[in-house]
């Protein structure tokens, strides 16, 4: 069985969750509260993890840190031709978002823990950032769709790429970035929020079921 | 940049089914979505009874529903139809959303502020081929001039463009080639992505005058 360290508003673990739901893989939580009283920070926590961070996950001992990682661990082990890719261009294509993923937490993230967790940031930098990332990660989406693709990647089913982003532009405005110029990933986020096991978090809202012919 | 104008608020495949998109016009936030039977309802973007946008509400099909406290607002009247607080009345009739003008022609969704204005006169095709929208943190002032001077790459098919402005600092530029050659429209779309995103680090880099 996993242990699940998480905390309830914290986007990475959000992406992590949202596969573990989605893979219906058993897991317990425990949760470490990020903010306010900084719980990750004790040394129980600390002998865990010693970057202190969240998310983490134990595996019957298999220790793994980190959102990208967590997500590839779980999803080549438990849907390797789905929500993992095993071909080489595809491989290469997942590692691209998962690595844009965390520049979007370093950005778009930043913001968010700014406004909500008062946690010190340059803000307009952040902001600067994210406008970037997000402008290109909409002009892709555009095009995807122009090809007849849903997801970021190529492929009929989305991968860990899409969960990967996906918590930092449905929660981007927490942050004071709006998603109002994204034209392109407003849809794309509606189509997450359609997946099967799709879960909702605080500041994460359902949207309508699809139209039935 | 006239309230009665007729603008551009959306490329028509901007509005799949069960979407609810978020627009803005001269300032104005707008809720824009497609019905089942394929009414198009350009809104204020503001429930009536607490104020939180529509745009993050739910299209069901024939009415949007508020995130919030589940208000329901019928698409063409934008009448509310249910109150979730008081399900055994009818909600009162003059209960309706702001609802503003809306045509859908050559791929894109135009509206105007303010009602009545005259029909929308262009010279385009029905079908031209619709380019991505490039949003600029610049007022659109600033873009006319660099619209106006700009070279279309691979000497193809000049655009017709439009400037959206969104408010008084930033707009949206919605091009479309009005005959586009009928191989490669993928590759002659990305060559003028490209170029407007170029167009739009000059723009932002350029003090507003």
């Amino acid at each position: 069985m996993i242990t699940f360290y998480e905390d309830a508003l914290c986007e990475n673990c959000y992406a992590v969750r949202l596969l573990l739901h989605m893979l219906a893989v058993p897991y317990t939580s425990h949760f470490i509260e990020l903010y306010p009283s900084r719980a990750n920070l004790q040394p129980r926590f600390r002998a865990i993890n010693p970057l202190a961070e969240l998310p983490v996950i134990d595996d019957d001992g298999v220790i793994i840190a980190g959102a990208a990682p967590i997500l590839v661990y779980l999803a080549a082990k438990h849907a390797p031709g789905t929500w993992y890719a095993t071909d080489t261009p595809a491989l290469a294509q997942v590692t691209h978002f998962l690595t844009l993923a965390e520049r979007l937490s370093a950005t778009v993230g930043a913001a968010r823990r700014h406004e909500s967790g008062f946690a010190p940031t340059d803000l307009p930098a952040a902001h600067t950032g994210a406008t970037r990332l997000l402008r290109g990660l909409d002009a892709h989406l555009w095009f995807a769709e122009q090809q007849g693709n849903a997801w970021l990647l190529p492929t009929p089913h989305p991968t860990i790429a899409d969960l990967a982003c996906f918590p930092h532009v449905i929660l981007c405005e927490e942050g004071g970035i709006s998603r109002q110029p994204y034209p392109a990933l407003r849809r794309w986020c509606d189509r997450v929020k359609r997946l099967p096991n799709f879960l909702v978090m605080p500041g994460v809202f359902l949207t309508a079921p699809p139209k039935t012919e | 940049m006239s309230a009665h104008a007729w603008h551009p608020i959306a490329a028509a495949r901007d509005l799949p089914p069960r979407h609810v998109f978020h627009a803005k016009l001269l300032g104005q936030e707008l809720a824009v979505w497609r019905a089942d039977d394929g009414f198009i309802n350009v809104w204020e973007n503001r429930c009536l009874h607490r104020g939180v946008r529509l745009s993050i509400g739910l299209n069901e099909g024939q009415e949007l529903k508020c995130q919030y406290h589940g208000w329901r607002y019928a698409s063409r009247t934008a009448g509310c139809t249910y109150i979730p607080a008081h399900p055994e009345g009818a909600p009162a009739r003059r209960i309706a959303n702001r609802i503003f003008p809306v045509i859908e022609r050559h791929g894109l969704i135009w509206s105007a502020l303010e009602t009545s204005p005259d029909d929308l006169q262009t010279s385009l095709p029905p079908d031209p081929l619709v380019l991505r929208e490039i949003a600029i943190d610049a007022p659109a002032a600033i873009v006319e001039p660099l619209l106006a001077a700009y070279d279309p790459p691979g000497h193809g098919p000049r655009p017709i463009f439009f400037i959206q402005p969104t408010d008084s600092e930033s707009c949206v530029i919605r091009g479309v080639v009005p005959e586009p050659p009928p191989t490669g429209a993928l590759a002659l779309l990305r060559l003028h992505d490209a170029a407007l995103c170029a167009l739009r680090d000059v723009a932002e880099q350029r003090p507003a005058a």
